[in-house]
């Protein structure tokens, strides 16, 4: 399922949690560009990185969107949805309607409560998890 | 060691960062791990044709992905081995046979430096103060991967899957795609049955490696490690991580297939491709003298069947 979440607001924007993959989650806060959302994308992104999600390796921008690279060895798709959809309701908690936690579908509890393996790298230093969080093209 | 011959788009690489990463993370870890290195050391990636190097100093060697024939002082050597050279010592990588695949590495012990961007004839190349494998190396070998003619992509539908129609999906899944020009590190082209959507455009977001784009003619294309940061074109769906050195040993002409996935399996897929690493690692690093070490081989092969096997079931 490709849309994992979607919280529809009365203003300004729809926000979806979209599947990009095994290792990044995009979330689009709708389907133009305007000041107001560019605004919700730094809020977006400055919570995100104050919350130290362990396994949340970069951020990049779009226009309307911020993608999160993640390592799926440290951080399972349905931890990570999980704790972006609690971020997401403390961006703007009185604009969430009711529908919006009817229709809010962001994987079950079975998969909430998946455990996540932490694989160690093999034979020394680390791989691709030790990249920073930073604003940087890296993927 | 020193650069006589460069090849062809030949520069070291590890994993992690973009333009840093291998095309072909797998046959890269397989190589470090065979001359006992951390599995992220850098290597040489060459592609399609290989480097020839000159031995300044006594090293432990092993080649991945690409069978390049190698040569040392004009002995044929074994891929997928290590292999002791000494100071003096001439390995010649620069005759490509007809064979499968497109990324080849030379892993060394002690590992290289790092050094930046395309090697270049007189190049040279430092080693780390560091310990090399001591003894026989005759079990520090491996089966390489089968190849097979046809590949079979596992892909996690997705992010704007909703923009494509169903008979569009329909076509995604079973169409036999043709690679259609030759790749490189950046995209993998492909033509068939163009994808029917309801808009090919979008406004401009990340691509992320694997992410399979769809232009307005309908035709797909899977962006690579050093593909564009972002794109404006619809996105249907995103290749597996674990699949990704399938998209590395993509040649022109060669025809690609797409299995959907979920996102979950993708990632129980990797977990099981590090379990695998992990347990060559210790087949070849036991705690123990050596003594059944003769077992490091299939990992790779034998993890794809059951990685396939585990799906079907």
């Amino acid at each position: 399922m490709p849309i994992v979440g979607r919280f529809f607001r009365k203003t300004p924007v729809d926000c979806q949690l979209l599947i990009a993959g095994d290792s990044a989650l995009t979330v689009e806060f709708g389907g133009s560009t305007d000041a107001e959302i560019a605004d919700r994308l730094s809020e977006f992104s400055a919570r995100v990185q104050s919350a130290e999600i362990p396994g949340v390796l970069e951020l990049l921008f779009g226009e309307a969107t911020v993608t999160l690279l993640y390592d799926p060895l440290i951080l399972s798709y349905a931890r990570l949805s999980r704790r972006l959809r609690g971020l997401l309701r403390t961006m703007e908690p009185s604009e969430l309607s009711s529908k919006a936690e009817e229709t809010t579908d962001v994987g079950s509890d079975a998969e909430a409560s998946e455990p996540t393996d932490v694989v160690p790298p093999v034979g020394g230093v680390g791989p691709e998890t030790v990249a920073p969080l930073q604003g940087g093209d890296d993927r | 060691m020193k650069i006589i011959h460069p090849g062809h788009s030949s520069a070291l690489r590890s994993l992690g960062a973009r333009e840093k990463r291998a095309a072909d993370c797998d046959a890269l870890r397989y190589a470090n791990l065979l001359v006992g290195n951390p599995e992220d050391a850098p290597c040489i990636e060459m592609e399609l044709v290989g480097v020839t190097v000159l031995f300044e100093e006594d090293a432990v060697i092993a080649l991945t992905g690409r069978e390049l024939s190698p040569r040392l002082n004009g002995e044929q050597l074994p891929s997928y081995g290590a292999i002791r050279v000494g100071a003096g010592d001439y390995l010649c990588l620069s005759e490509p046979p007809e064979a499968p695949g497109r990324y080849a590495y030379l892993a060394l012990s002690p590992a290289p430096l790092w050094k930046q961007g395309r090697l270049e004839q007189g190049d040279r190349i430092e080693l780390c103060e560091g310990r090399m494998p001591e003894g026989d190396l005759s079990a520090r070998r491996m089966m390489p991967p089968f190849v097979e003619d046809e590949v079979v992509l596992r892909v996690i539908p997705g992010p704007q899957v909703d923009r494509f129609t169903e008979e569009g999906l329909n076509s995604f899944y079973t169409t036999a795609y043709t690679v259609s020009a030759e790749p490189d590190r950046s995209v993998v082209r492909l033509s068939g049955k163009p994808l029917d959507a309801t808009d090919y455009a979008i406004l401009s977001e990340p691509t992320v490696v694997g992410s399979v784009q769809v232009d307005s003619h309908g035709q797909p294309s899977i962006s690579f490690v050093d593909g564009e940061i972002r794109g404006r074109c619809v996105k249907i769906a995103t290749v597996a991580t674990a699949d990704h050195p399938l998209v590395a040993g993509l040649c022109a002409g060669q025809i690609v297939r797409f299995r959907p996935i979920t996102v979950e399996q993708a990632q129980g897929l990797l977990r099981r491709r590090h379990a695998g690493y992990r347990k060559l690692y210790q087949k070849l690093n036991p705690p123990e003298p050596a003594a059944a070490l003769s077992q490091a081989s299939e990992t790779s092969e034998d993890d794809r069947q059951d990685d396939l096997s585990q799906e079907q079931t």
